[in-house]
């Protein structure tokens, strides 16, 4: 109850109270002054007094909002009682004890604040025709006290009733927003996915349309030279050769993408994953030269995952450590540790290392830190690691200083069925 | 090794293509006649003679690309396999098409069967050889 207020802006019932008193006060200060006016200038001055106040509030409250037709009531209810207050000839009766609390109910009803107000005119104009019944001041203190009581309990029960109502209205209200909120959610949930997979077709196509005339292109070249053999030479030689370089580039940029684009596009059966074995065929498909060392953790878990997935972030985070290294004899280290429902795997090199400022740069979408055609370099390499990791829900990161080596770990699910790790 | 009366029909639309084919039988000393279409309709009409073009004559083998122009390769083997001169026609498959459905609907056509591009002889040579 106590959160569904805060969430409704609605205000507490002690600042409720205060409102209804102070609006009671007021009520009696009006009633004060219309005591005032009758006293000084009789009955009908006071009427006159009063009918000016309520044209001058309802052009108020019309100039402010829209007159409600519950305001209209209150209106009407008021001009039937200035009307009436000339019959009010007999002594003073339950009867009207009634109709006066009923008016003031009325306008505790109502969301207006002038409403309490016109109620307290018409509280005025009751209390005038006592005047001019009673002019014992006894006796209408004590009226006037005792309606101060019921009125102000009156009062308090309708402001409770009201919170209590409006904070079931305001309730329900946000149970309609929020089941409209939840259709547009779905709604967009489902414009999101087919507009990705509309999005991941493309990418698939376009690819797959743009190796055909590139595969055409790199049999030209290849038959010209082959047609020229020895006419070939200088520096047409050697552009024929960058011309090759070019090719082979576009080729690993399509292929690239062709991978990028089929990440989290397919439905991938699981299946349980030897991570040591894993990174066996990792190195067998790299094949790097025999001179580098690798060392693997002893604690490398079995997973319940997806095989393909994580074994491309192996080999292209492997490979890059071994593919970027300045020297022959590198040393790659592989450790995991286990994070809540993750594991954390680490791979530690000991290479050239990813300066500060370009280590969020290194997992954009083609970005490259050296000349392209220096390494087989596409910029592709750790943007799809970082789109596999994440789409598993894992996280990638790298530490490292320029020259000092470079660790890239990131998180991988541990698997409904891996907690058979360390088996 | 292929027999030398087997006559080739290549259904190819890209010319770097077919010649890549005529180059690679050349180079391996292939020499057996080799046509080429340009499309679906194209072949079925040079297998059934007629149309201008040069009628096939048996034995000859197929050699199958998918996506071509007005007639791409799964709408003419139903056509071939409906034609009852032609049905019994050797086909084998030369795309660049990896994707399984186009291989499963392939074989389902009763291809003998299914290379993807570029042409490699040897493999070629050993359909050619079962057929044969």
């Amino acid at each position: 109850m106590y959160n569904l207020r805060r969430m409704t802006g609605e205000k507490p019932v002690v600042q409720h109270l205060i409102k209804c008193c102070a609006s009671y006060l007021y009520t009696v200060s009006v009633v004060a002054i219309g005591w005032f006016f009758a006293h000084v200038g009789g009955y009908t001055f006071s009427i006159l007094v009063h009918s000016i106040l309520f044209i001058i509030m309802l052009l108020a409250a019309q100039f402010y909002r829209k007159i409600s037709k519950k305001y209209l009531a209150i209106a009407i209810g008021y001009t039937a009682i200035i009307i009436a207050v000339p019959l009010y000839s007999m002594p003073f009766t339950d009867y009207r004890h009634f109709a006066f609390l009923g008016l003031i109910m009325t306008a505790y009803l109502s969301p207006y604040p002038m409403a309490i107000i016109l109620a307290g005119i018409v509280n005025i104009s009751v209390f005038l025709s006592y005047l001019g019944r009673w002019p014992d001041t006894d006796q209408l203190l004590g009226h006037t006290f005792g309606m101060a009581i019921m009125s102000v309990s009156f009062a308090v029960i309708i402001h409770l009733l009201r919170s209590l109502t409006r904070e079931r209205d305001n309730y329900r209200q946000l149970n309609i927003q929020l089941q409209e909120t939840n259709k547009q959610l779905v709604f967009l949930a489902e414009d999101l996915k087919r507009k990705n997979t509309e999005l991941n077709q493309f990418a698939y196509v376009a690819s797959h349309d743009l190796k055909a005339p590139l595969r055409g292109i790199t049999n030209l070249v290849e038959w010209i030279e082959e047609e020229l053999e020895d006419a070939l030479q200088g520096e047409a030689r050697k552009y024929m050769d960058l011309l090759q370089v070019r090719a082979q580039r576009m080729e690993n940029l399509i292929d690239g993408l062709l991978q990028y684009s089929r990440v989290g596009s397919t439905e991938v059966k699981k299946e349980l994953v030897n991570c040591q074995e894993l990174l066996k065929e990792v190195l067998e498909d790299l094949s790097p030269p025999l001179s580098f060392r690798f060392s693997f953790a002893e604690n490398l878990p079995q997973i319940f995952t997806n095989r393909v997935g994580l074994k491309q972030v192996l080999l292209n985070l492997i490979g890059n450590a071994v593919k970027h290294h300045t020297r022959e004899d590198g040393l790659v280290e592989v450790t995991v540790r286990e994070a809540g429902r993750f594991y954390e795997f680490s791979i530690a090199d000991d290479g050239p290392g990813v300066a500060p400022e370009f280590q969020q740069k290194i997992f954009v979408l083609f970005q490259t830190l050296k000349p392209r055609d220096t390494l087989e370099s596409t910029g592709i390499g750790l943007p799809l690691v970082k789109k596999i990791v994440e789409e598993q829900g894992g996280e990638i990161r790298v530490a490292s200083e320029e020259g000092k080596g470079a660790i890239f770990s990131f998180t991988w699910p541990k698997g409904s069925e891996g907690d058979t790790a360390d088996a | 090794m292929l027999s030398n009366n087997v006559n080739i029909l290549l259904v190819e639309d890209d010319e770097v293509d077919a010649i890549s084919v005529r180059r690679v039988l050349a180079k391996h000393g292939i020499s057996n006649p080799l046509y080429v279409a340009n499309d679906g309709w194209e072949a079925l009409a040079m297998l059934s003679g007629g149309k201008g073009l040069p009628k096939i004559v048996k034995p000859c083998v197929v050699l199958l690309d998918i996506n071509l122009p007005k007639m791409d390769g799964f709408e003419f083997l139903n056509e071939l396999r409906k034609d009852p001169e032609l049905r019994t026609t050797n086909v084998i498959m030369l795309t660049s098409s990896e994707d399984e459905l186009e291989i499963k609907k392939a074989y389902d056509f009763d291809v003998k069967g299914y290379l993807i591009k570029p042409l490699v002889t040897e493999d070629l040579s050993k359909l050619l050889a079962q057929i044969a």
